[in-house]
């Protein structure tokens, strides 16, 4: 509608209704040149795979399970109200949402009291009620599978700070879920390894960078890392050793036009915005021309 | 496999909507006015196109009202966060004010007398355009404002 308004030929954009099956044979017809995806990484496969023989060009955002690292001089309340946030906003349906959070033990135990406390104040409800902060996540069944991995955490050994009867408007098997905030949680646990895509994080205690690195790299995406610190040297120096598209200091959870959009690992493959997302969608060709 | 693709609102759990899919034939017209669009587009210099993209930004813009609520009952996106036009028109703006350079021949460095060498990007295009031809895009997390 927006495009006809504007103007812009009939043909450029189109919507069109496709189920699984039709979109796998218009893949492997070879009559796209270019595919945009955006989902799982199962579907990226499956992507890739109806794909393949055609040599379509393709650009993936597969998934995030983005990792924030509060430093030993981090400003703590600025990284608490951002980091709830960022876990929290669009009850944590953000590709670059944040997952896990590594704090630095000498301020762990303020961190956790300071996050729990923000996160208590949302206000779980229908979402075209002005008051509601936290509106029901998309499908009851991604509820259902952020409720599982809390659940298995839990079960594992870790602390869920958040008494869900404190949110009124919470209800199993619907997609109204409150806010969970974890502790003694570790990587065998599915709610610091796969994406939760929900309003759900797990906080541990690192003792430095090095042992902060190595957590935030053990995972199988790389979307984006926020490193909080005072040090802007340090954030890059870290920020090098992070396998991440891009690294924050001192935000998250946040788009910039002006620098590429990407991924590593099963994150993603290509670009999108900046002059590199121009490239993405491009193809060059050389012209060399000779008088004589 | 279905024929129809069904939204469930998570307010409620109810139906939202139900779409159905296209047809064969939907979509070799699709295809087919893909191309024709493009050869048009393509023909197009880049100031029109650029000013095209901006008034396609203006008219989503104006539909902030209907827009917003809708998100809400088919994603459960809260109604006071807005439809997340801002970082929208803040990446039309810049993908549109760097089009001229980000989309300039690349000319190499040693080119001599009687020679003319550059790398052009064939059939440049603004970001919702596909110069390399026809672009299948899935629906985003939320759908058409995550580019």
């Amino acid at each position: 509608m927006a495009m006809d308004k504007a103007g812009i030929p009939k043909g450029l954009f189109q919507n069109l209704v496709l189920n699984h099956d039709q979109t796998t044979r218009l893949l492997g017809s070879g009559k796209i040149d270019h595919c945009n995806f955006t989902g799982s990484v199962a579907g990226g496969r499956a992507i890739e795979k109806a794909a393949a023989g055609t040599f379509t060009t393709l650009g993936l955002e597969l998934g995030g399970k983005d990792p924030a690292y509060v430093r030993h001089d981090a400003k703590l309340d600025h990284a608490i109200e951002n980091l709830v946030d960022g876990a929290m906003y669009n009850s944590g349906q953000c590709c670059c949402g944040i997952e896990r959070v590594y704090v630095h033990e000498s301020l762990y135990d303020r961190f956790v009291e300071g996050f729990v406390d923000l996160t208590k104040k949302y206000v779980l409800g229908n979402p075209l009620d002005e008051k509601t902060t936290l509106g029901p996540m998309a499908n009851k069944r991604f509820a259902d599978w952020v409720r599982k991995q809390n659940a298995d955490a839990v079960a594992a050994g870790a602390t869920a700070h958040i008494d869900a009867k404190l949110f009124l408007r919470q209800r199993p098997a619907t997609a109204y879920l409150a806010p969970q905030v974890l502790t003694g949680v570790n990587h065998t646990m599915s709610v610091m390894m796969e994406e939760s895509f929900g309003p759900t994080v797990g906080i541990m205690k690192v003792s430095g960078d090095e042992e902060a690195i190595r957590l935030m790299n053990d995972s199988p995406y790389g979307l984006t890392a926020p490193v909080w610190t005072q040090d802007m040297e340090a954030a890059e120096r870290i920020g090098a050793e992070i396998e991440t598209g891009t690294v924050f200091m001192n935000r998250c959870d946040y788009l910039d036009p002006g620098l590429a959009w990407t991924g590593v690992k099963d994150t993603g493959r290509g670009y999108g915005l900046s002059s590199l997302g121009y490239e993405a969608l491009t193809q060059g060709k050389s012209y060399h021309l000779r008088s004589v | 496999m279905s024929d129809f693709i069904s939204c469930i609102s998570p307010i409620d759990g109810k139906e939202l909507v139900r779409k159905p899919i296209a047809s064969e034939a939907a979509i070799d017209a699709a295809l087919a006015n893909a191309r024709a669009a493009q050869k048009a587009w393509r023909a197009t210099p880049l100031s029109e196109r650029k000013a095209a993209m901006l008034r396609f930004m203006d008219a989503m813009l104006a539909m902030n009202q209907e827009i917003v609520p809708e998100l809400a009952q088919q994603m459960g996106r809260p109604v006071r966060y807005g439809g997340e036009f801002s970082p929208f028109e803040a990446r039309v703006r810049h993908m549109v004010e760097i089009a001229e350079e980000a989309l300039a021949p690349i000319v190499p460095k040693g080119t001599q007398a009687g020679f003319k060498r550059m790398i052009k990007r064939e059939r440049s295009a603004s970001c919702w355009s596909s110069p390399r031809g026809i672009t299948l895009t899935s629906p985003r997390s939320i759908p058409s404002f995550r580019r």
